[in-house]
């Protein structure tokens, strides 16, 4: 069992399989050996900590994607889609999607990674400027100049 | 575990997306399509300078998911060029993948420097086909060739190329270009030919698809016969499966599940390939003294990639560390390709032909004879052209263009160390693994499959379905491979009599055919319909460049005289 301590310091008992889903982990078992001193996480708290590994349980007898399948996945098509599981587990508020995003980018979980990206990507798709804002309250700080350098660009670019 | 609302508290102005790291934003506007990843540059400061950077380049991901798929491509691709927040150098991939009918009638082109057209020409065209600049403005070339295509695609005009070239090599090494009619020129009736002349015309044809291009393909014909037969061609297999590389059934076995189009026969076939390790590359410093030959030396032991290589029956072992592509003079002695380990001790002076299993037939033939190839054969043909630089990595648009007298770094990051080649006699496996080379980590990094005996062909670069080349593209459709094995080559079959390379014109947005045997038939059957280019020596180089130091060269012929 592994040990990890949140940044706001909660304790969570893990099996090892579970933990190791994280690279940062996995990294820091295969460094420190057998050992029972806790794991510090300073960078995640324990709402997100629980929702990530509730995550990694789940997935923690499929195996690691490896560089070549990352690879791999570069050099072809990515798409957004997502497995079913994934998108019911992924369906939380738009900070926690936030947060499990930058959780798993610290904690080094690229399956994890990709499906919150993917289900940023597919709440953008479609959407024009105006609506994105709205969407995740984004003010527009563009200078007068530049709104008009941007419309001038628009209609430029679009296809008569 | 249900979702948890009580994370830390934030306001309503807070804009998480918009906090993100910059590296995370790119990595979901790339997920999007281009139309959104537009609207994605307009909504904030932020948001913009991200979507502008060029090294960060959001957009690639999806101009490439454009240009790769069936449909036809978005609005926003046609003028992408007028919007400033989009990084130049998304229009190499355009410019090299896009159809010729976009290019010439529908994009708006940007405004490029000399040498990113350069770039656009080398990574789309043959070779051989920079004849067509004159004035030395390489957009005029480019556009130019672009017309041509489009003209020939479209239409059955041979005005621009009255004579197709195309070539052939014997079995005994000889290659000639041969030179048809373009208004008659069928591939098959030209293959029947060279067959009748061999006394081979009882031999069905076979048709290969050695690499695709976006506007070329080319293609091998050729018959197969006993692999114990006198008339063996070795430079067939050798071109087809480039020595050392080896078919790795890990990532067609997960790929060919999904190619609805892949016989299931030679599926099967595929748990009969041999999974070599990778062989460790050694990257030296590049430079001229590099280049200058050190003494022919017997090659050095390897006695865990030997074994594998005796166990699949091919003569070749350890090749990866003795390969460089042609890039300095051919008579170089350090541009010895084939040098290598066999099974036997006195084979340890003969060259290896190859990587698939012909290979053990044509040392065979050559023992037979009490002859060697390769090392002790002067390297023969053409000093490669300034425009080569054969097999090299993604060159960044700065760079100028590698000339003969400059090794391209890639290749130099291919030759083998001095100390792994001085390497002498047979050696116990601990000693062979202390002189192992340390591996290129760059290099390996970038190839995501496990062999990496040769850099990606760059220059031109080859089509996705052949993405990989010259080693083997996952996918379903590089052939090169598993028609052997379907048609028997571990049973005795392989390539006898000569051989003839051809090229064949496509519209990069041209339908992928459905299976090996359909593509065959298809060539076959409808050879005077479909379109053809001229290929020439320089080609094959660029494309095979291991086979330059086994083919001499002969003069030019026209159609009726080729026999050798």
């Amino acid at each position: 069992m592994v040990n990890l301590v949140t940044s706001d310091n909660e304790s969570f008992t893990v099996e090892k399989a579970v933990a190791s889903r994280s690279v940062l982990i996995k990294n820091m078992l295969e460094d420190v050996g057998e050992s029972d001193q806790p794991i510090p996480l300073p960078n995640v708290t324990a709402s997100v900590l629980k929702k990530v590994l509730e995550y990694c349980d789940h997935h923690k007898n499929e195996p690691m994607p490896t560089s070549e399948d990352l690879a791999a996945e570069d050099t072809r098509k990515r798409t957004t889609d997502i497995g079913e599981w994934d998108q019911k587990f992924i369906q939380v508020d738009q900070e926690m999607l936030f947060e499990i995003i930058l959780a798993a980018n610290y904690l080094d979980i690229k399956p994890l990674l990709d499906v919150g990206c993917k289900t940023v990507a597919n709440m953008i798709k479609g959407k024009t400027p105006e609506e994105i804002r709205k969407l995740f309250n984004i003010v527009n700080d563009f200078t007068p100049e530049e709104e008009a350098q941007i419309k001038k660009e628009n209609e430029w670019a679009e296809d008569r | 575990m249900q979702p948890s609302n009580n994370g830390p508290a934030r306001s309503d102005s807070d804009a998480a997306l918009d906090r993100l790291p910059v590296e995370l934003i790119t990595t979901i506007i790339s997920l999007v399509d281009l139309a959104t990843l537009t609207s994605v540059s307009q909504v904030s400061r932020r948001l913009r300078q991200v979507a502008s950077d060029p090294v960060l380049n959001p957009w690639r991901a999806p101009i490439q998911r454009a240009l790769q798929s069936d449909r036809p491509y978005p609005a926003e691709l046609l003028h992408l060029s007028l919007r400033a927040c989009v990084p130049r150098k998304n229009w190499l991939d355009v410019l090299v993948l896009a159809n010729p009918q976009f290019i010439l009638c529908e994009a708006t082109l940007p405004n490029l420097s000399n040498g990113e057209w350069e770039e656009c020409f080398r990574q789309r065209f043959l070779p051989s086909w920079v004849k067509v600049k004159k004035d030395g403005r390489w957009k005029k070339a480019y556009m130019e060739t672009m017309w041509r295509i489009q003209h020939r695609l479209t239409t059955s005009c041979t005005t621009n190329e009255a004579w197709r070239q195309y070539l052939v090599v014997y079995r005994g090494g000889v290659g000639n270009n041969v030179f048809n009619l373009s208004r008659t020129y069928n591939p098959a009736t030209a293959y029947q030919n060279i067959k009748s002349l061999k006394n081979l015309a009882h031999l069905k044809t076979h048709v290969r698809v050695l690499v695709q291009f976006s506007d070329v393909r080319l293609l091998l014909f050729g018959v197969r016969g006993h692999r114990r037969s006198l008339f063996v061609n070795p430079h067939a297999s050798m071109l087809l499966h480039p020595p050392g590389v080896h078919f790795v059934k890990k990532h067609f076995s997960a790929e060919h599940e999904q190619s609805a189009s892949v016989p299931a026969h030679s599926r099967g076939s595929e748990s009969q390939q041999t999974i070599v390790p990778p062989t460790p590359i050694t990257p030296i410093a590049p430079g001229p003294s590099n280049l200058s030959s050190p003494p022919p030396s017997p090659p050095p032991a390897h006695t865990a990639l030997n074994a594998s290589h005796a166990a699949s029956g091919s003569g070749l072992s350890s090749l990866a560390r003795s390969i460089s592509h042609p890039a300095g003079s051919a008579g170089n002695t350090s541009l010895r390709m084939f040098r290598t380990l066999s099974r036997h001790t006195e084979a340890s002076t003969h060259s290896a032909p190859s990587g698939s299993s012909s290979g053990a037939g044509f040392g065979g033939i050559l023992r037979r004879f009490g002859l060697s190839n390769g090392a002790s054969v002067p390297a023969r043909g053409r000093v490669p052209p300034a425009i080569s630089a054969p097999i090299s990595n993604p060159v960044p648009l700065s760079l100028p263009t590698p000339t003969p007298a400059h090794v391209p770094q890639s290749t130099s990051a291919l030759v083998p160390s001095t100390s792994t080649a001085s390497t002498t006699g047979p050696s116990t496996s601990a000693s062979a693994t202390s002189r192992r080379p340390r591996a290129n980590k760059a290099l390996l990094n970038h190839a995501p499959k496990s062999m990496c005996m040769y850099p990606t062909l760059r220059h031109p670069a080859p089509n996705a379905i052949h993405a990989n080349y010259p080693d083997y593209t996952p996918g379903g459709y590089d052939w090169r491979q598993w028609m052997d094995t379907d048609d028997g080559e571990d049973d005795g079959l392989a390539w006898v009599g000569p051989i003839m390379i051809t090229a064949q014109l496509i519209g990069s947005s041209a339908p992928l055919p459905s299976s090996a045997r359909d593509f065959e038939d298809d060539i076959l059957t409808r050879g005077q319909e479909l379109t053809w280019a001229s290929v020439g020596w320089d080609d094959l180089w660029v494309v095979a460049p291991w086979l330059r130091e086994h083919i001499r060269v002969a003069a030019s012929h026209q159609e009726g005289d080729a026999g050798v």
